[in-house]
């Protein structure tokens, strides 16, 4: 009965999310095609070697990968926005919270689809973003590119988790306070610009925030659910 | 209780949205620091003593002036014109241009020219840098002919050296091979822990890499006309190395730390001297040199030590120069009154909290814990439910963080304490 639901939920949240989703991984899939044009037509120009140790060792270091840098945020933005705006301003999410089922494990499991959506998309970037490092850099550049671009991918969960809650939120001014908050938040995990590598002891933290911030859409739900202001 | 639960997630983001954002603009806003005195130190090879100069400001008419004076360790001023004479192998180019540079110094013929290659500055970090362990080995004759030029860069594996061709990304088998049973010849134990070059292409040309192998044990490796060349180098002690940097001037050939923080100069003999400096652990310096002197200066809190070494590195002389402690302005120690702390993240060491003093801060956070546990009283909360006492002290640690997060995300009260709260009225 359980599983019923929750096949009949992701299917309306497909519905909800498909084109969002497959629009951003379009963009994403050409990002990361376009880094790799960019990087093999300079290759071309000035040889592998020259552009291999810029990317090493300049001051400042060469991020070759810096378009990358609001993907996965975009990402995120794109699937929270088409899975919880309308439905929450035209009320239909009503509907939802009144199915014979706790709010709670119904909401849980929209933000689940959500989450396996980004999760499938970073997958995507991460592959494809390999398949193309690994042919074209050895792994002494591929470890550290890829310990810079985790903060980037776990910004998407902070973002996605924080729409959620800010849309499902009923007061108007806490929106603009939570948005706030997920602004600030998301400037921690939004970093570039630095050597190849960098950040990597901030890793563990920043994945306690995405673990921590995945239950936040609880909590305004309940608020939307009881009609609180 | 679960959403209760997930509201104090909620609240800790907000307090940690609030400290990484609000001291900044605060501390943009009003700038915690006024003017500092600069302070300079160097050594004399007239006087054989110390000559310090420092830029004093003054505020006068709110009008900010600064004026340099100089003096020595005695306290014994000395004009501007007075120390160019005093300094002559610092002020070489301007001398030289005033037609008042001498014939001789110390009894020493000179000539701006001398003067000026003799000198050189460079830095020396205790910890070691940005490290990926790929790295390019250039041929000792790469400057003679283009065929010399190396394709690849090369990384030390336990299974051997590799080099890498960056224009098809695939191992070169047979200069691998080459390079891997020279080095294994020479008794290299792979893999590589570590491995340092010069940034000079010259130097790096010349002298290659020093590798540190599994062993703890020192090599140098180098290429000429595409022929390895391996040497085991003797250890300045029995310590582990923990950075090397390259000489800039002819008599250094690297500077050494060890693990226990002596450091070393390795000389073109590749002989070493011990430099007589306190434990240089964790201590990054400057050294610069002249026609006479070589000089180490050693940052540290609020104090700088300037080391005088003769050409054979034995110690001439020494000074700390102590900076006063920035005086704290009213919007400093308003800052440190308001914000407990504040939230940041550097590149390498991850995020970190900079705590303000505890005497600063604590007053206004327990005010703020009183308000908060006035109005919770006030509004009919019970001060025994754990999320009641949760947030206070959450305002009582965090102070007005705290006490942010508790009004974006507030508590809702339980059925009992509505009941209680409306009782009165019916």
């Amino acid at each position: 009965m359980m599983k019923r639901y929750f096949l009949h939920l992701f299917y309306k949240e497909w519905l909800k999310t498909r084109w969002a989703f497959l629009g951003t991984l379009l963009l994403g899939t050409a990002t990361i095609l376009y880094i790799f044009i960019a990087v093999e037509n300079k290759i071309t120009l000035t040889g592998a070697k020259t552009i291999l140790l810029r990317i090493l060792y300049d001051e400042p270091p060469v991020i070759y990968y810096a378009s990358f840098l609001y993907i996965p945020l975009l990402t995120a933005l794109a699937i929270g926005i088409a899975q919880y705006v309308p439905e929450v301003i035209q009320k239909r999410i009503r509907l939802t919270l009144h199915l014979p089922e706790k709010n709670n494990i119904l909401i849980s499991g929209m933000a689940g689809f959500g989450l396996i959506l980004l999760t499938l998309s970073n997958l995507l970037y991460i592959g494809l973003f390999l398949y193309y490092n690994i042919r074209l850099f050895p792994e002494e550049l591929t470890k550290p590119v890829m310990i810079s671009l985790t903060p980037w991918l776990l910004s998407s969960y902070i973002a996605y988790n924080f729409i959620a809650m800010i849309a499902m939120e009923p007061n108007k001014w806490r929106k603009v306070i939570y948005s706030v908050i997920a602004y600030y938040i998301l400037q921690l995990f939004l970093v570039g610009n630095e050597p190849h590598g960098a950040f990597r002891e901030s890793l563990p933290i920043m994945t306690l925030m995405v673990l921590l911030s995945s239950g936040l859409v609880l909590y305004s739900s309940q608020r939307f659910y009881k009609g609180e202001k | 209780m679960l959403t209760k639960i997930i509201r104090i997630i909620a609240v800790l983001f907000a307090v940690i949205a609030a400290a990484t954002v609000l001291p900044q603009l605060y501390y943009t806003t009003f700038p915690p620091e006024g003017r500092s005195s600069h302070k300079n130190i160097c050594y004399s090879e007239i006087l054989g003593d110390f000559i310090i100069s420092e830029y004093i400001y003054s505020t006068d008419k709110k009008q900010a002036t600064g004026q340099t004076v100089c003096y020595d360790r005695h306290g014994k001023s000395y004009s501007r014109d007075s120390v160019a004479r005093l300094l002559l192998l610092d002020n070489v180019s301007q001398l030289a241009y005033e037609g008042r540079f001498p014939d001789t110094i110390c009894g020493i013929a000179v000539t701006p020219e001398l003067v000026s290659s003799e000198a050189f500055s460079q830095y020396h970090s205790a910890q070691p840098g940005l490290y990926y362990g790929l790295c390019e080995l250039r041929d000792q004759k790469s400057y003679t002919t283009r065929t010399l030029e190396p394709r690849d860069l090369f990384r030390i594996t336990p299974e051997g050296i590799q080099f890498i061709v960056c224009a098809t990304n695939q191992i070169d088998e047979e200069k691998s091979r080459l390079f891997t049973n020279c080095l294994t010849a020479a008794d290299f134990r792979f893999p590589a822990l570590r491995m340092w070059t010069s940034p000079d292409k010259n130097i790096s040309e010349a002298i290659g890499y020093y590798v540190i192998d599994s062993k703890n044990e020192l090599y140098c490796l180098s290429m000429n006309q595409s022929v390895p060349a391996v040497q085991k180098l003797e250890k300045p002690d029995s310590r582990n190395i923990r950075n090397i940097t390259f000489g800039k001037s002819p008599d250094i050939r690297a500077i050494l730390n060890t693990e226990n923080g002596n450091m070393y100069i390795q000389h073109p003999d590749q002989s070493y001297t011990r430099l007589e400096l306190p434990d240089s652990l964790r201590k990054s310096g400057r050294l610069t040199g002249n026609l006479f002197y070589r000089i180490f200066t050693l940052p540290a809190q609020n104090q700088q030590t300037t080391f005088v070494f003769d050409r054979n590195f034995r110690l001439v002389d020494s000074c700390t120069l102590y900076f006063q402690p920035q005086p704290q302005n009213t919007a400093g120690i308003f800052g440190e009154f308001l914000f407990p702390f504040h939230i940041g993240q550097t590149a390498w060491e991850g995020f970190y909290a900079d705590w303000s003093p505890v005497k600063r801060f604590l007053w206004l956070n327990l005010a703020l814990a009183g308000i908060t546990l006035f109005y919770k009283r006030r509004n009919g909360y019970r001060l025994s439910n754990p999320f009641v006492i949760t947030d206070i002290l959450f305002v009582t640690i965090f102070g007005i963080y705290g006490l942010m997060g508790i009004s974006a995300f507030p508590l809702k009260k339980s059925r009992e304490e509505i009941l209680n709260s409306q009782s009165p009225e019916l």
